[in-house]
């Protein structure tokens, strides 16, 4: 990406990657029929969108926390800011200090 | 009344307004099913009482309507939002007279609009005009379901992030009707709402509205996939655009419709770029000031390496910039409201002070 300055071109890697991460993690919970990449970052987790329960919100916060060594203070993925797919993405790049 | 005042009694109290934009298509016959089957990019299979929320596109993919299919007694009914803002009720059933040909199918379709009004109740407290309405039956509706209450038809759907619910009311009783519901709406301040400041809500809590492509007129070449709706599209079941819509996944996607804000007016198609580069970007697909949020709120086509949030981008050389999102921008009320425990008149209340409310109610 020469075409676009350094620390625009790293943040767009790491953000692909987390966005990369959240999808499969997503799609894991929710038995997701298509591929991860069908998965759009504005997706909605609840109601709308991936149709994610409660219980299923549990399996996120624990699946951040076991499959990508992630563990958010609090247990309400709302309050968490955990309302979309990227709200996810958001959450994995904060946790690593990417955003 | 103002779009601001508008969209303030949608955030805070309830909204009524007349979806004259919105067509209830009756689709009957032996073969419905099968037929909507080929017309709709989701199962339109639904048991009664539930809601699905699915998409109409065209040959090429790009979005036609906006659409719920709901099942009442051996019909269907097709609610949907066209292309075009005066189209409505005429444009959705010519698509789906023209579908039926090219699949052969035994239906009948029909307009309902010299049957039926619908009419629109939006907003935190929507649920408390509704159950003045049609009792408390309301209270349990999910989000997606139906419910059928005499001769009116309840739709728990909205796109304005809070509670949202259209009513099909028998046009010889509609005014009646809607007169009942300014009457309830009275003490909690209820104003009637216009298509803009449904519309303005739409977009500040990044709900998918027809508006998007209707701004701009590119837009209407989207397919789901830049619209970020594939949740909306089952890829494995036949649909008309299904074959170019895979093909467009198998290529895959060149831009995606992304949330942004900005400090100052921004117009429709107005070009984007990424400001210390001057690369061209993307276009601004639907902007307008958000009275909730004090600032401009859009959606922009970017390309797909840049459809992210966080990123400051600018309209023009030296020109406004403006800030990618992650949706949706606003905290809206309703996710705080319980209708077992909330009511307008009790609103700005702590837990501690609706208990005492309760024991006193109890008491008495």
């Amino acid at each position: 990406m020469s075409d676009v300055p350094d620390d625009v071109a790293l943040y767009l890697e790491r953000r692909e990657r987390a966005l990369g991460e959240a999808r499969r993690l997503l799609a894991s919970i929710i038995n997701f029929v298509g591929e991860p990449a069908d998965i759009d970052p504005d997706a909605g987790l609840f109601g709308t969108g991936l149709g994610l329960d409660s219980l299923d919100a549990v399996e996120v916060l624990v699946g951040l926390e076991i499959d990508l060594g992630i563990k958010l203070q609090g247990d309400d993925p709302m309050r968490l800011g955990l309302r979309s797919v990227n709200g996810v993405v958001d959450a994995i790049m904060r946790a690593r200090g990417e955003l | 009344m103002s779009v601001a005042a508008q969209v303030a009694a949608l955030r805070s109290s309830a909204g009524l307004s007349r979806p004259t934009h919105i067509a209830v298509v009756r689709v009957d016959g032996p073969d419905a099913l099968d037929f909507l089957q080929v017309v709709s990019t989701q199962s339109p299979y639904v048991r009664e009482g539930r809601v699905r929320h699915t998409l109409l596109l065209r040959e090429d993919a790009s979005v036609f309507a906006d659409a719920f299919i709901v099942k009442v007694e051996e019909a269907f009914l097709v609610i949907a939002e066209g292309p075009s803002e005066q189209g409505g009720e005429q444009e959705i059933v010519a698509w789906l007279e023209t579908s039926r040909e090219r699949a052969n199918k035994q239906v009948t379709i029909h307009g309902t609009q010299a049957d039926w009004v619908a009419l629109g109740v939006d907003g935190p407290y929507a649920w408390e005009v509704v159950v003045g309405l049609l009792g408390p039956v309301v209270l349990g509706l999910p989000y997606l379901s139906l419910l059928r209450r005499e001769d009116i038809l309840c739709m728990r759907a909205g796109k304005t992030g809070e509670y949202g619910y259209l009513l099909l009311v028998p046009r010889a009783s509609a005014a009646g009707v809607e007169a009942k519901l300014v009457e309830i709406g009275a003490p909690l301040d209820v104003m009637s709402v216009t298509r803009e400041a449904l519309d303005v809500c739409a977009l500040e809590s990044w709900h998918f509205s027809m508006r998007t492509l209707r701004d701009a007129g590119f837009a209407s070449r989207l397919t789901p996939i830049e619209l970020q709706l594939q949740w909306r599209v089952a890829y494995t079941r036949d649909f008309v655009g299904a074959e170019a819509l895979r093909a467009r996944r198998t290529e895959g996607p060149k831009a995606r419709v992304t949330c942004f804000t900005a400090e100052g007016p921004i117009a429709t198609g107005e070009r984007i770029q990424l400001p210390s580069m001057g690369l061209h970007v993307g276009e601004v697909l639907a902007a307008c000031d958000s009275p909730t949020l004090g600032h401009t709120v859009g959606s922009a086509l970017l390309d797909l390496r840049f459809a992210h949030p966080h990123l400051t981008l600018s309209t023009a050389p030296g020109g406004l910039s403006l800030r990618t999102c992650t949706a949706s921008l606003v905290d809206s009320r309703s996710l705080h409201v319980d209708p077992h425990k909330h009511s307008y008149a009790t609103r700005g209340m702590g837990p501690a002070e609706l208990e005492l409310l309760a024991k006193e109610r109890a008491i008495s």
